[in-house]
């Protein structure tokens, strides 16, 4: 079975197959690119991932794992408004996967997911954070997201002014 | 992290994860800070988004839109240019850097032929475009024609072209032929061809209209004219390209092609060998001819009538059933007084599984309409509605004796349309039920969808029509002008009209001048008694041309 060894930014190798790898398609780009500037054949390929750390890096190639067998969908599947369509692959594995993590690491989960360009994850992660905005009051998105108010004087009060036409009827 | 994970995520991730929000969601996270604020106020975020259409401001058309609105996802774009002035906007690269990998639909008003490097590269930019829509070509008439194609054309899905002219245009079409030297017509008229051909992987061909002046000294070769150009790429797409879909579907909506059962029967044939669909079929290529006795009479498949999957100029002379046909359009525009409507039109029968019409009443009065003019056109209008008591046999009759008694013939059409265009505005004459007879209409169909284009009628008219479509689902008005709050609050008379919208799922309302007629009440009303919520913000109402409202 062809490998290849994937290495995070702090160091930590995974050695996955390639046909698992190339169900990303950053991965699957960097083994096209290796084998076309290698001469030799049989050489692993060795892809080091610099803006993901071993523990986001080992959970985006356990997503892989579980999924390796799913249909393949295009980068623009459902997304001709720029939407995706995260229930088409949410399952209950999935659902388990994403329970026990922390808002920090899913938003790092998703970046990882963009990055190396795994759609079905990228949409279930996505569709987490949207069930953590929905049905929230603004005090409760602050504290989920550990944000911040940042407004001014009046700001705040002149912004939820601007929304009553809608948000009070 | 330093900063909260969340406002760092990339342009794309937060489209995905704010798109789905409704309106009162994407208020909310509005409220939790500046950042969060300014990603709902810079962001058209919205559901079922429009396509944006940018206006022809010469070297200032990008500029300009950057400036009044800001950047927010496109998917479709529609640029209304004249001229390649807007390839010289200093904004034009900033602009394709922002939009232009989402954008997968773009129409334009005028392509020119890509003479200029700045318009292949602009087309160039368009990496994930899938449909072009080019309602003009315009091929120089003066110097060789260009034969430079974008490449991303190659990946096209669909094609769509419009009218095929010489540039610059001469003052009058009918005589233009005399202005092209003739050694340049053909090379013109070989273009579209190159075009076509060069869009290798197209699966849906919008037919253009190559005007006349273009064409009548053009042949391919073997003195078969266009047509033939067309049946010889219809029976080589598929030789010349093995591994590549199809040819689909062609849609002949702009096509020009003059009566000819020849024609019908090439089409009909190459349908069935090649499992081509076909759009807007003209209705009047059949001269005469039943399509039934055509196919008996060549010997083809008894199918092969299925080719056809809707008509445009309905004229109510086909007699066959033809189950494959989905939707017809009529226009007024196209009434033939002439035809015989003696035999009976058996529409229900001909179409079991007709989805939808188009009614287009199209009759161009304008401000310099003279009185006998006026006095033609309301001819054609009641041509129109002799037309229209044909397609609906009947109807008139089973009204009078069944006054309140809803009839459904066409049990499978749920899709209307109704265009009035170039009527005079701001005069008396109104379009208006009594115009039409939407009597009738709304009786025979059981609607789930509407669309109103144009109409200038009274809030009474519109009450009316709410009454008689109680199980409408989707609802959309353009440029009705006369649109207020009266035309869905009601009056004594008619009740509220929200009563008879109680099914709606989905409102759409287009154009400026429509807007403008409603105020918060009507708003309110589709949001509490209609239980609908607004995809787009009443605060940026000014600078919108379309709100939509759904479940």
């Amino acid at each position: 079975m062809a490998l290849v060894r994937v290495i995070s930014s702090d160091g930590a190798a995974f050695l996955v197959s390639q046909r698992l790898a190339k169900r990303s398609g950053k991965l699957k780009t960097e083994i096209e690119t290796f084998r076309k500037s290698s001469d030799n054949s049989e050489a692993q390929p060795e892809i080091r991932i610099v803006t993901i750390r071993a523990e986001i890096l080992r959970l985006v190639l356990q997503w892989l794992q579980q999924h390796q067998n799913d249909p393949v969908l295009p980068a623009n599947q459902n997304e001709q408004d720029g939407r995706g369509d995260a229930e088409m692959g949410q399952s209950q594995w999935d659902r388990d996967f994403l329970a026990p993590m922390d808002l920090g690491i899913v938003m790092e989960l998703i970046l990882a997911a963009n990055h190396l360009e795994v759609k079905g994850l990228l949409d279930i992660t996505c569709k987490l954070v949207e069930s953590k905005i929905t049905g929230r009051t603004v005090d409760e998105i602050r504290t989920a997201f550990k944000l911040k108010s940042d407004f001014k004087g009046n700001e705040e009060e002149q912004t939820r002014l601007e929304n009553r036409w809608c948000v009070e009827n | 992290m330093d900063t909260a994970p969340i406002l760092g995520v990339p342009f794309v991730v937060r489209v995905k994860i704010l798109c789905k929000l409704t309106a009162q969601e994407q208020l909310v996270l509005r409220q939790v800070c500046k950042t969060t604020r300014e990603w709902i106020d810079t962001s058209s975020l919205l559901h079922h988004l429009p396509a944006t259409v940018l206006k022809d401001n010469g070297n200032k058309t990008f500029t300009k839109f950057l400036q009044k609105r800001p950047p927010h996802v496109i998917t479709e774009l529609e640029i209304e240019n004249q001229n390649c002035d807007f390839l010289h906007d200093p904004a034009l690269a900033y602009f394709l850097h922002l939009h232009s990998s989402t954008i997968t639909k773009l129409s334009m008003g005028r392509y020119f032929t890509c003479r200029i490097p700045e318009e292949i590269n602009f087309y160039e930019s368009f990496v994930n475009l899938k449909e072009l829509m080019l309602h003009k070509i315009s091929i120089p008439s003066h110097g060789e024609v260009s034969s430079v194609f974008p490449n991303i054309f190659k990946k096209l899905q669909v094609l769509k072209i419009g009218d095929v002219k010489a540039f610059p245009e001469p003052p009058d079409d009918s005589f233009g032929a005399t202005l092209i030297p003739l050694n340049l017509q053909r090379p013109m008229g070989l273009y579209v061809w190159k075009l076509i051909k060069f869009c290798e992987e197209i699966e849906f061909l919008g037919y253009p209209n190559t005007a006349k002046y273009f064409f009548q000294a053009f042949v391919d070769g073997r003195g078969r004219g266009e047509f033939g150009m067309f049946c010889d790429y219809i029976q080589n797409r598929k030789l010349q390209h093995p591994n590549k879909p199809n040819l689909k579907f062609c849609d002949f909506l702009n096509d020009n092609w003059p009566p000819d059962s020849k024609n019908t029967l090439a089409l009909l044939k190459m349908g069935n060998e090649f499992g081509l669909r076909y759009l807007n079929v003209n209705s009047n290529q059949f001269n005469f001819l039943s399509i039934g006795s055509l196919i008996k009479m060549y010997d083809l498949p008894k199918n092969s009538g299925d080719s056809i999957l809707s008509f445009k100029n309905f004229n109510c002379l086909i007699t066959e059933q033809l189950p494959a046909v989905e939707k017809i359009c009529m226009s007024a525009s196209d009434v033939n007084t002439m035809l015989d409507y003696s035999c009976v039109f058996d529409g229900p029968k001909i179409f079991p599984c007709l989805k939808e019409i188009e009614i287009v009443i199209d009759l161009g009065f304008n401000h310099n309409s003279q009185p006998q003019d006026i006095y033609m056109k309301a001819r054609e209008f009641r041509d129109v509605r002799i037309l229209l008591s044909h397609f609906f046999y009947d109807m008139e009759l089973i009204l009078l004796e069944k006054e309140n008694e809803a009839v459904r013939f066409y049990r499978s059409v749920t899709n209307l349309t109704i265009s009035f265009k170039h009527l005079l505005p701001n005069t008396q004459r109104k379009a208006t039920p009594n115009d039409l007879p939407m009597e009738w209409i709304l009786k025979a169909l059981p609607l789930r969808r509407l669309r109103i284009d144009g109409w200038t009628a009274e809030p009474n008219s519109y009450l009316q029509l709410w009454q008689g479509c109680p199980n409408l689902e989707e609802l959309i008005i353009k440029d009705c002008e006369n649109l207020t709050d009266h035309c869905f609050i009601g009056n004594l008379t008619h009740g509220p009209g929200c009563q008879n919208l109680k099914s709606l799922r989905r409102i759409t309302i287009e154009g400026a001048n429509t807007i403008c007629g409603l105020t918060e009440r009507t708003f309110q009303m589709f949001q509490k008694d209609l239980g609908l919520q607004p995809s787009t913000f009443l605060n940026r109402c000014r600078e919108m041309t379309a709100m939509t409202w759904s479940t």
